[in-house]
This record gives C-alpha cells, structure tokens and sequence, in this order.
C-alpha cells in the first residue's frame, strides 16, 4: 500500500533538486512528469485521491533510474515511492496495457518478450548444470543479443560457469511496472538446485534484482566477477578508444564502478563521457519506458550519446538494456564482454 | 471557456487542467499550498501578455512561477487562477563578455547560467543554495542572494534591464544596457523582488563577472558559537573581504556530514567556512589574515586540500537546509523563521539568542547561513502530523521576529516574503508598505497579479 510509504513521501521538502536532475523533465516538462510531481502524485495517492490517466503517465514515465534517490539532500527515495505507486496503479487496474502483455508473456513463456523458442538456442551443448559458478543470462541475451550471450559465457566457462536447467525471467521488468516477481519462486529452486555459491549475471537489471532475491548466495555483474581474474583472461592491448556508459542500475543502484573500468583501461584507452559514475545520465531505456514511450527512450539516448567524446571508436556497456536503447539511437555501442572478445588471441574467440 | 481560449494561445498540450497536474502545481517548498485551476506552460512573451489578457477579462488570478523552490509561498496559487510556468522559457539569448552582460529568458535555471558562463571564463555572481534548482526569474522576482553576496552583493545588483508584462497584458522595458542610469524611477529595481505580484519578467539582462585568478577554502572551528560570530565580525572590519562566509553550528555540521559523509569534519559547536578569491598573492595575504583572527577566538583553521574537495564542501553547504531532515527519523524540516538578516556587529548576540529561544520551546534550532551579509538561517525539524509541534514552530518564529525587528534587521533577507510573512509587511515597513500598496492598486488594479502575497 502506498500509504505504508508515507513517511518516506513527507521525507520530501519540494526541493525541487530532483526535478532539475530528472531526464524526463527535459523532455515533458510538466510537473507531473519529473520526480519531485511523482512524490507529489504519490502524496496524492496515499491521501486517497483517486488513481488518473495523468497518474498514470506520471509514474509510468519514470526511468527508474535512482539519479533522484542518488541527489535528494533529504534522503527520500523518489525511484523506490514510485515503485511503490505503480503497485497501487496496478491494484487499481490502472497500469498501461504493456503491464498485462509483459505479464502475461512470463507467465506464459517464462520472459517479457513472449518469446516461446528455447532460451538456450545459443549455448553449447552440455552448458546446463550443476556448478559453483552460474551464470544468469537474463531474457535480452538469451533471446536478442545472443552473441553476446556466447561471448560471456565462454568467459565464464574458462571457470567451470553452468546455466540453470530452466532459468527465466529475474522478475525485473514485472517488479519495476508494479508487479511480483511471479517467476522468482521458480528461478529460487532452480539456483538451489544448481549448487551455485556464486551467480553471475551480465545485465544490470538482473544484477540489481537477484542481488535483492536470492538469499545466501552471491551475486555478481559479470565486471566484477571478470575483474577479479583479470591477469587470467590474457587480453591483448587493443589501438582503440572507448568511452563507457554507467548502466544506472549496475552504478546508482548498486555502486559498481570501478570493474568496468579496471577491464577497459586494461584492454584501450578509456575517455569518461561528460557525466559518469554516480553523476551518468540514464540511457532513456530503464523502467519501461523503452516499451511504453519509445519515442522519449530514443531522445534521452540521443542525449546520452552526445556525452561521449567525439573521437572515440565504441561506446562501452555493462548491461543489455543500456546498449539496445543507446544502440537504437544509433550509438556503435558494444557490450563490455564483446569488447574483452576482441581483445583476445583470435583461438580464444567465439567461432 | 477559459482552456478554450489558452489553448488557442500556447497550443494543446501547453495547457492542463487535469486534477493530477493541477495537484502538482499546488506546492512550493514551503508548507502553503493552493489550488490552481490551470497551468500553462508559454513559451514567449507575447504568448504571457496574451495569457495575462485572458486573465484580466475573465477576472482571474495569475501566479508566474519558476521552479517553485521558494520558501515562502510564492508561486502556489492561494487564490486559484492561472499558473504560468516559465521553464519553457529557458533560453540564454545573448553573451556579450565585453559588455559584461548576458541577456536571458526568466526560466534559465541558475547553474545552467553559470555553467555556460563558466566555459567563457566568467560567471554572474549571486549564488543561492539552490543553484541546480531553481530559475533566474525566480531568483529574481525575490531579489534573492547567496553564498557570494559578502563580497558580489546580491541580484539587484546585478540586473541591468528587464522585459515584463504588465497586468493589463502590455510589455514594457525597464532600464537599458549601460552599465549606470540616473534616468527616472529606477523601475528595475522596483520589479527585482516584487515576487510576481506586479508583473511577469520575460527577458533579464544581467551583468557578469569574470572569473577570479585564484581561491581559497578555509574550514575553521570553534568550541563555541559566540566565537565564530565575533571572529566573523572581526575579519570583516579588519579589511578583509572574503567573497563568501558562511556559519554553520554543531547540528548543521552533522546535516553537511550525512550530505557528505567522505568530508569527515570536526565534531564541533561552530563552524566558519570562507573563501577568498583574486590574485594569488592577495589571496594567501588573506588566507594569513583570517587563520590570525580565528586564532584569536580560539578558533583552529584549515585550508581545504584541492578542488574537489571546494567543490564538495560547497556542495554540501548549498544543501544542508534540506539535509536537515536526515538528523531525526520521522521529523522534516520546515520553512519558518528561517531567514533573517541583522546589524553584522549583533550576529554573535543573534545566535546565541536563536539557541536560547529553540531551547525555551523545546525544538533544537539548526543555525547556518551567510554570516558575512548577517543573514542568518535557522531550520526547524518536526514531525509534520503533530500539532502542538507546528503551535511551538509559530510560537519560536514570532519570537525571533521579534528580537529581529528590535535590532533594526530585516525579515527575510533573501527568501522573500510569499505567504508565510505577509502579516509582518506593516510592521516592518509602516507607512512605506501603504506606500508599497499604493504602486501595487497602480500597476495592478484589479489584483489578478498573483494575489494573496506579500500581504497584499
Ligand atoms: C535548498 C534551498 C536553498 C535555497 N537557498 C537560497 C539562497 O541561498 N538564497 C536565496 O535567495 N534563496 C534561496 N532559496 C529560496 C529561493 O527563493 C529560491 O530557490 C529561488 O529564488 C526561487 O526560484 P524559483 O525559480 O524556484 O521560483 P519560485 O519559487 O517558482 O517563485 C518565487 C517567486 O518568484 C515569482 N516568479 C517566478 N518567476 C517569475 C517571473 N518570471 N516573473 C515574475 N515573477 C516570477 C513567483 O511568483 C514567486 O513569487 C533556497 C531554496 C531551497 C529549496
Ligand atoms: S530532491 Fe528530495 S526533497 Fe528535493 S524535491 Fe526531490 S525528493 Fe523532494
Ligand atoms: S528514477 Fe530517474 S526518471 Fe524516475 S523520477 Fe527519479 S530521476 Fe526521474
């Protein structure tokens, strides 16, 4: 209920420093629209105004992307209010109609896309198994970016990494419309089964929410697990520059920052873009905006990839979500695993 | 129908009157709030004069507003009507740096001004805290100041000209770009601080400053507060002018610590922060000077390391009103007696005094601010659903208001009035405010602008 949220809601002194920083005011600029409105709306919500259409467009334009929780001086957590307001939405029946497609595909095919092939088309034969070391390859990857998929896991197998027998969705994309992590119970068996100590995963959502949902095991991104074996991977300097975009869930949410880095500077030459780390734009793709406003999505992409310093051959990610938008802006934008594949003897690569 | 007609003038989707919207538009960062019956989002002048026009026949109220960051009230709309919302009009228009000037629309937000600047090598020097947040025409319509005022003065002195369209629709300019005029009624000024209530700025044409070559931090800390006031004092008349100095007592230290935990200052009652800037040797001659007096008082002072941590350490200053609800779980900070302004020499009674009334009624006093203009800052942090804490609240302003005004000081000095001190206009002020009223009915005959502030 939203009203169990109100005593983070009057947190909020209408400050107003979350609204300047809130990408979507740039883009809207009504007041419903930015985060210091969403407090308000969800302010309005606890005092028992009833759920709207504006509502709706309110909460549902937010890119869950924390700079507000990172910046507010009063410590409120507008991103985590706003969840909390989509519930409500979604209990009033008044959540957008994407809400219901997304459900409904996991809880029919085990992923938001609806995809009904097998998840693991991409992997090597005998890649499921017991294992210490999991690795989670999340919706996008197994079903679009399969190469990537290839090129992590190949990483990770020089490990002894094994895929679940029947991973699906890490119940991020329901968790953050409103919903419950209806497939989580599921994934919970399947990790126990495993015998994992450690997961692994390379999106930046899937990180964020099994870090929150799986109890006694440990969760890592993929640059933090890659990190630490950096002098085994054999990596090549590569006459390159790259700039690398802070996915916001694997940076504000999680304070992963130092990882990525440590692996590009290893392999090129690294140039910030003109905001990073805990300051990073959002790529525009977060929260289910890429999915309901497609059009804002590729905006604040448009924006974010005009960060980056001219000359620079690629735009680094740590997270699936980031590189479809950014790359759907036309960004040449690659996935930190693909970059380590480029820079290994070519015998090591994915044939 | 009213929508009707705004619509024609700013388009569809420039216009609202969705109750969600109209929700959102009834706050500031005070405690007031009003409903609005629409919201209008215009992106030109003439686009306000024919929104005003709607407004003056239909007998509406019109609130402008920036981006409600304001302490007092001043942009919610107590009496209804038509809320402007002047972000749109965002743009710097002009940089002439050999002029010393910049032309730009009202809704610019102020770091936004600053950045651009900076990249030239200049800045326009009137800091407030909320400097990421809040709009020029904001900051001007309440003739606003910040950190830097000591040394830079405050936003009056530094509008040069302005656009603003009168209540009846008609724009007009004031003032022109020479850097001096003795030509009339100085309506410049007149409109600087009039919060909206006489008409809506449009286009301001500031003067700029260039950079400084080089500055100073000092952090310097005292056993007790008396002290940083009379060392304040002291640096001051001693010929030292820093360009910012600013207090902050034991509570306000610990609210700059949970901004920013890594700065790891002192567990003390007081707290001096200065700058100084300009050329280096005068700088360090400076820096020699304060570091002597704080000694004096029993004070210890430090220079701040390097750039990032300036950076950091007015950061957190900027922001530490805010950072006030984080002392307490489940109290908020509000806005009342939270700005004032004395004699400088009464600073050092002032605080002790603020200390001494917080604790008669039982609710600790947080106390920072610019020290260097005697605009002092006091914060209050309460639970929000209790009443009687709210009735301690009003009982602590009206004393400190009191002992303000006995010292000859002003209340506010810098936030502005809105709703929250309007009842204290005839006081303070005597036969001028009837004075004030009187070009109030001139400009505004039938009070459709932004009614119900500054005690109008
Ligand atoms: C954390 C914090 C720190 C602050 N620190 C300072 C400080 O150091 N110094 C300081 O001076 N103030 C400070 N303030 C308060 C200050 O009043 C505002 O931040 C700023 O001046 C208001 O700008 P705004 O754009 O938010 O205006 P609003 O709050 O929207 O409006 C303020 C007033 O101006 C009027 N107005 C707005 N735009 C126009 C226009 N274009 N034409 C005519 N009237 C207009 C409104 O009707 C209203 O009366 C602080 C506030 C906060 C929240
Ligand atoms: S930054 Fe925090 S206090 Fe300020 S408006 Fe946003 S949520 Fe509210
Ligand atoms: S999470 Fe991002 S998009 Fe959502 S309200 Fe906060 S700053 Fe805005």
């Amino acid at each position: 209920m939203i009203r169990d949220h109100m005593d983070d809601i009057l947190k909020c002194t209408r400050c107003g420093r979350c609204r300047a920083l809130c990408p979507v005011n740039e883009e809207l600029g009504w007041e419903s629209t930015n985060a210091r409105g969403r407090m308000l709306l969800a302010r309005a919500l606890a005092e028992g105004v009833p759920p709207s259409e504006a509502m709706r467009t309110s909460f549902y334009t937010c890119l869950s992307c924390a700079m507000c929780t990172a910046t507010c001086p009063s410590g409120a957590k507008p991103d985590e209010v706003v969840e909390a307001a989509r519930r409500e939405m979604v209990a009033a029946g008044m959540a957008p109609p994407y809400y219901g497609m997304v459900r409904d595909n996991i809880l029919t095919t085990g992923n938001p896309l609806g995809e009904r092939g097998s998840r693991t088309a991409w992997a090597p034969a005998g890649a499921k198994g017991r294992s210490d070391l999991i690795f989670f390859a999340g919706c996008l990857l197994s079903y679009r970016e399969q190469k990537a998929a290839q090129t992590t896991f190949r990483l990770l197998s020089r490990f002894g990494a094994k895929l679940l027998e029947d991973e699906q969705c890490c119940g991020s994309p329901l968790l953050r419309l409103g919903g419950e992590p209806v497939t989580l119970e599921h994934n919970l068996k399947q990790i126990r089964q495993s015998g994992a100590k450690t997961i692994v995963t390379s999106c930046a959502g899937c990180f964020k929410t099994l870090s929150e949902a799986v109890p006694d095991v440990e969760v890592l991104h993929v640059t933090q697990f890659l990190a630490r074996k950096i002098d085994d991977l054999g990596l090549r300097q590569l006459p390159i520059k790259v700039s690398y975009h802070d996915p916001c869930h694997l940076g504000r949410c999680m304070n992963v920052y130092e990882e990525p880095r440590t692996i590009i500077s290893k392999i090129c030459e690294l140039r910030e873009m003109a905001t990073s780390r805990q300051d990073a734009r959002c790529c525009g793709g977060g929260g289910g905006v890429r999915r309901g406003y497609h059009d804002m999505a590729l905006a604040i992409a448009g924006k974010r990839l005009r960060e980056a310093p001219a000359d620079v051959d690629y735009i680094v990610t740590a997270c699936p979500m980031c590189n479809a938008n950014l790359g759907a802006a036309g960004g040449k934008v690659i996935d930190i695993c693909e970059l380590i594949e480029l820079a290994l003897e070519p015998q090591e690569r994915v044939p | 129908m009213i929508i009707e007609e705004l619509r024609e003038i700013v388009g569809h989707d420039r216009v609202s009157d969705d109750p969600a919207e109209l929700y959102c538009y009834s706050f500031d960062s005070s405690y007031i709030r009003g409903n609005a019956d629409y919201v209008v989002r215009p992106q030109t002048a003439e686009e306000v004069s024919r929104i005003i026009k709607v407004a003056a026949a239909h007998h509406v109220p019109i609130v402008p507003r920036g981006s409600a960051s304001g302490l007092t009230g001043g942009s919610v709309p107590v009496k209804g009507g038509i809320v402007i919302d002047m972000g749109s009009m965002n743009r710097i228009l002009e940089v002439e740096v050999d002029n010393l000037q910049v032309l730009i629309e009202p809704g610019v937000i102020h770091r936004a001004l600053n950045n651009e600047l900076m990249k030239r090598g200049f800045f326009f020097p009137p800091d407030p805290g909320s400097s990421d947040m809040c709009t020029v025409g904001g900051l001007i319509a309440n003739g606003g100041s910040g950190m830097h005022s000591v040394k830079y003065g405050t936003v009056k002195d530094y509008v040069l000209a302005l656009e603003v369209v009168l209540p009846d629709g008609e724009i007009i300019n004031t003032g022109c770009k020479a850097p001096k005029t003795s030509s009339g009624y100085d309506l410049t000024r007149l409109f600087v601080g009039s919060e909206g209530t006489l008409g809506i700025i449009t286009k301001a044409r500031l003067k700029i400053h260039p950079l400084p070559e080089t500055k100073a931090i000092l952090v310097a800390t005292f056993g007790r507060i008396e002290d940083a006031g009379r060392t304040a004092v002291t640096v001051l008349s001693s010929g030292v002018v820093p360009a910012a100095m600013e207090i902050m007592d034991g509570s306000a230290i610990d609210a700059v610590q949970k901004i920013d935990p890594s700065l790891g200052l002192p567990d003390v009652e007081a707290m001096l922060l200065f700058e100084v800037d300009g050329y280096r040797e005068a700088v360090a001659r400076q820096v020699e000077k304060i570091c002597e007096i704080c000694e004096r008082f029993g004070g210890r002072a430090v220079v701040a390391k390097n750039k990032n941590e300036e950076e950091r350490l007015w950061a957190a200053r900027r922001l530490v009103g805010v950072a006030i609800t984080r002392l307490n779980p489940g109290k908020v900070r509000v806005y009342e007696a939270e700005d004032i302004g004395v004699p400088i020499k009464q600073v050092p009674f002032m605080l002790k005094k603020i200390q001494e009334i917080g604790k008669r009624h039982g609710l600790p006093l947080v106390t920072y601010g610019h020290i260097g203009d005697g605009n002092l800052h006091t914060g209050i942090a309460i639970d929000l659903k209790n009443p009687d804490e709210w009735k301690r609240v009003h009982a602590i302003k009206d004393e400190i208001y009191e002992a303000v005004l006995e010292l000859g000081g002003t209340v506010p000095a810098e936030h502005g009035i809105g709703v929250i001190r309007g009842s204290l206009m005839s006081k303070a002020h005597g036969g001028g405010y009837e004075v004030m009223k009187a070009i109030k009915k001139a400009i505004d005959p039938d009070d459709i602008m932004n009614p119900g502030k500054m005690g109008m």
